[in-house]
């Protein structure tokens, strides 16, 4: 017997006293511990600390605090702002890039001239990274200097420039204009492909049964495109609520919490109040809510699946 | 119930002026209500352009399309009243076959009430036997059911005209014999004039009432399939009209008095005057032998010619064989009974009745003399040929 035929008799012993039940596993062992390490030890460890009283700058201190983070959640009329702030953020936000996406991928799809130049110059948005794109309408939206204040005056709709980010009243919308742009161009791309994955005969099947444009797209386009636009739009929800970047970078969630979203909250509790206790209980209302998404966004994927 | 006419018709795609394509070129059929007529050809030939100018998804760049007298170039595809199958099926996949039937019900300015529909919707598919199978989706039916109902989807709505678009291309070979059947029955049954593509000449020739073929988007001829098999107009129609192909040869005419005298490579013959509607004034020809009208020499007495051959292959089909052989001057096809005695090597010698020979004009490709049938034959003079 050679070397090798040795090792494999030996590997095979060995593995044979392995129960059945724990065997399976053992391919999946590599990637099961990278998941273990990385995603699953963090949130237990954000659940814990979420139980306590603890500072970033002192963790040893620590002190059990049951349930007190999250009644102050409950309570804090600052943390109720954010959470309005993220309501009105993903809502808002979710639905104008839809919309926008829905028509542009629509022109997109109609082979207008520059079509491919079109669609590739669409994805500028989606492709810059964060930073960059937020920075860009940090300064487009600057007090003293920004292009769109200048636009506004131009047009007439406002008298002289407005320090939009640092108004408590406006600061949350300039970062929501922000995130459209971001998005709506993803949304852009699902649609056309979307569209163009109807196929031709389908509309000439249609035309020759009697149905007008409106008929076609009501009976043909809408519902061979559902499960496409509700993935478009819980990616979306999903995205948006997920943000940081763009309120960072335009307005770091100020002035007070006026343009603060759950994510940077989350941030500003842990990294700048070094309040990690009420940071991670913060951490776990947005991990429950992305729960909730991801899951019906598997629902819709497994029927898609199925579908097809 | 429907008289089609397509008068002139040209279809361009792209720039006339420039590099435009011309797919149907000053195009002229007329189809009398109620007939079957098959558009057939190679691909690229124009058929399904044409096919979709009548049915309004394509216009023409030239010529009229008449339904009754009245043009309909102008009408749009919703409003023209015509149902076509697709090659595809095309059925709505989102919507269960009693949805996909219904459809075109539901678009149209009727009275029909949800209730009337259904019961049409069942009318046509107990008609079509889907009627189990309405409330699954098209994803759900084998070839066969979602082309029966691609077909409903035609005949519920009574329209003015039928289009079919190859609708057996995507069918298995046994399932496509039997829906051919089925569509001619069911064509014959409800009377609805019809156009249908399809590259296939069998096809062709058992379904149609009247066959159009076409070649660069040009009519080659507009017959019966007996027209089309017989006295094919050219070359082109000879060759793709039967199975298995033509045998061809080029050969030269003399007048002899009575007779035609014609030579080949191969063998030289003559052709009674009479069996030649037309006076031939050309000395170059092509002599054309159908494989079926071929047969062996010893078998039967004839005034025909001799082709010694070799053969090659026997492919046996039930009671008859395909015999492929070597002649002098090349390939010789023919399908014939009692070949089962006969192996690659063994020489033959063919021969065919004058009545059955084909001569075409060497340079035009136009037909010279058809292939007379038993009745035509019998008037002329048989040389003591038994037919």
């Amino acid at each position: 017997m050679s070397y090798v035929d040795n090792a494999q008799a030996s590997y095979e012993h060995a593995i044979e006293r392995v129960p059945e039940g724990v065997r399976v596993y053992l391919p999946i062992l590599p990637v099961m511990s990278l998941v273990g390490v990385f995603i699953l030890y963090p949130i237990a460890q954000a659940i814990y600390s979420s139980f306590f009283d603890k500072d970033l700058l002192s963790p040893a201190e620590a002190e059990f605090v049951g349930l007190a983070n999250y009644a102050e959640i409950w309570t804090s009329e600052t943390i109720h702002q954010v959470l309005w702030n993220t309501f009105v953020w993903v809502a808002v936000g979710s639905i104008a890039a839809i919309v926008l996406g829905f028509l542009m991928g629509w022109l997109l799809y109609e082979k207008l001239p520059f079509t491919s130049v079109a669609s590739a110059i669409v994805l500028i948005p989606w492709v810059l990274p964060r930073v960059v794109g937020a920075s860009i309408w940090q300064f487009m939206f600057g007090g003293s200097q920004g292009i769109i204040n200048e636009l506004l005056v131009q047009l007439g709709v406002i008298d002289e420039y407005i320090v939009m980010l640092g108004s408590t009243d406006l600061s949350l919308w300039p970062p929501i204009v922000g995130m459209i742009w971001r998005l709506a161009p993803l949304f852009a791309l699902l649609t056309l492909t979307s569209l163009q994955g109807i196929d031709e005969h389908l509309y000439e099947a249609a035309r020759m049964d009697g149905a007008t444009p409106w008929e076609q797209f009501r009976y043909i386009t809408l519902p061979m495109m559902r499960y496409n636009l509700a993935i478009g739009f819980l990616l979306m929800l999903i995205y948006n609520i997920r943000n940081f970047s763009m309120v960072w970078v335009m307005t770091k969630g100020g002035p007070g919490v006026s343009s603060s979203t759950l994510p940077v909250m989350i941030y500003r509790t842990a990294f700048v109040d070094f309040n990690v206790g009420l940071a991670s209980a913060l951490s776990m209302l947005l991990f429950v809510v992305l729960l909730v998404f991801s899951y019906y966004y598997i629902q819709v994927y497994d029927k898609v699946q199925g579908e097809f | 119930m429907t008289h089609l006419e397509v008068d002139g018709v040209t279809k361009v795609f792209g720039d006339p002026e420039k590099d435009g394509v011309v797919a149907v070129n000053d195009l002229s059929i007329d189809v009398p209500d109620g007939d079957f007529l098959v558009l057939l050809g190679p691909s690229g030939c124009g058929k399904t352009t044409t096919l979709r100018m009548i049915g309004g998804l394509e216009d023409p760049t030239e010529g009229e399309i008449r339904f009754d007298g009245t043009v309909v170039n102008d009408i749009k595809a919703r409003n023209r009243d015509v149902a076509m199958v697709f090659q595809d099926f095309a059925l709505y996949p989102h919507m269960t076959v009693r949805e996909n039937l219904g459809f075109g019900l539901r678009r149209e300015d009727n009275d029909m009430t949800d209730g009337e529909i259904d019961q049409r919707v069942t009318e046509v598919a107990e008609m079509l036997e889907i009627e189990e199978l309405l409330n699954n989706k098209p994803a759900q039916l084998s070839g066969g059911q979602q082309q029966r109902v691609a077909l409903g989807r035609a005949i519920i709505r009574e329209p003015r005209l039928f289009l079919f678009d190859e609708p057996l291309a995507n069918l298995d070979a046994q399932l496509r014999k039997t829906m051919r059947t089925e569509i001619d029955e069911l064509q014959s049954q409800v009377g609805i004039t019809s156009a249908y593509v399809t590259h296939n000449q069998e096809e062709a020739m058992t379904i149609a009432d009247t066959i159009a073929i076409l070649n660069d988007g040009k009519l080659q001829q507009l017959g019966t399939p007996d027209q089309v098999f017989n006295e094919p107009a050219n070359l082109f129609v000879a060759q793709f009209v039967g199975s298995p192909d033509m045998n061809l040869y080029s050969g030269r005419v003399t007048d002899s008095g009575d007779d035609y005298a014609i030579e080949t490579d191969d063998t030289s013959f003559e052709i009674p005057k009479a069996l030649v509607e037309t006076e031939i004034d050309t000395s170059d020809v092509l002599v054309g032998f159908r494989p079926q009208d071929l047969y062996q020499r010893a078998a039967r007495l004839t005034e025909g010619p001799d082709v010694d051959a070799e053969v090659r292959v026997v492919e046996p089909v039930g009671t008859e064989a395909i015999v492929h052989a070597e002649s002098e001057s090349g390939d010789i096809t023919a399908k014939i009974g009692g070949f089962h005695d006969l192996a690659a090597g063994d020489s033959l010698t063919f021969t065919i009745a004058p009545e059955h020979v084909y001569l075409f004009d060497a340079e035009t490709e136009e037909l010279i003399k058809g292939r007379l049938m038993a009745e035509r034959a019998e008037d002329a003079p048989t040389n003591g040929v038994e037919v």
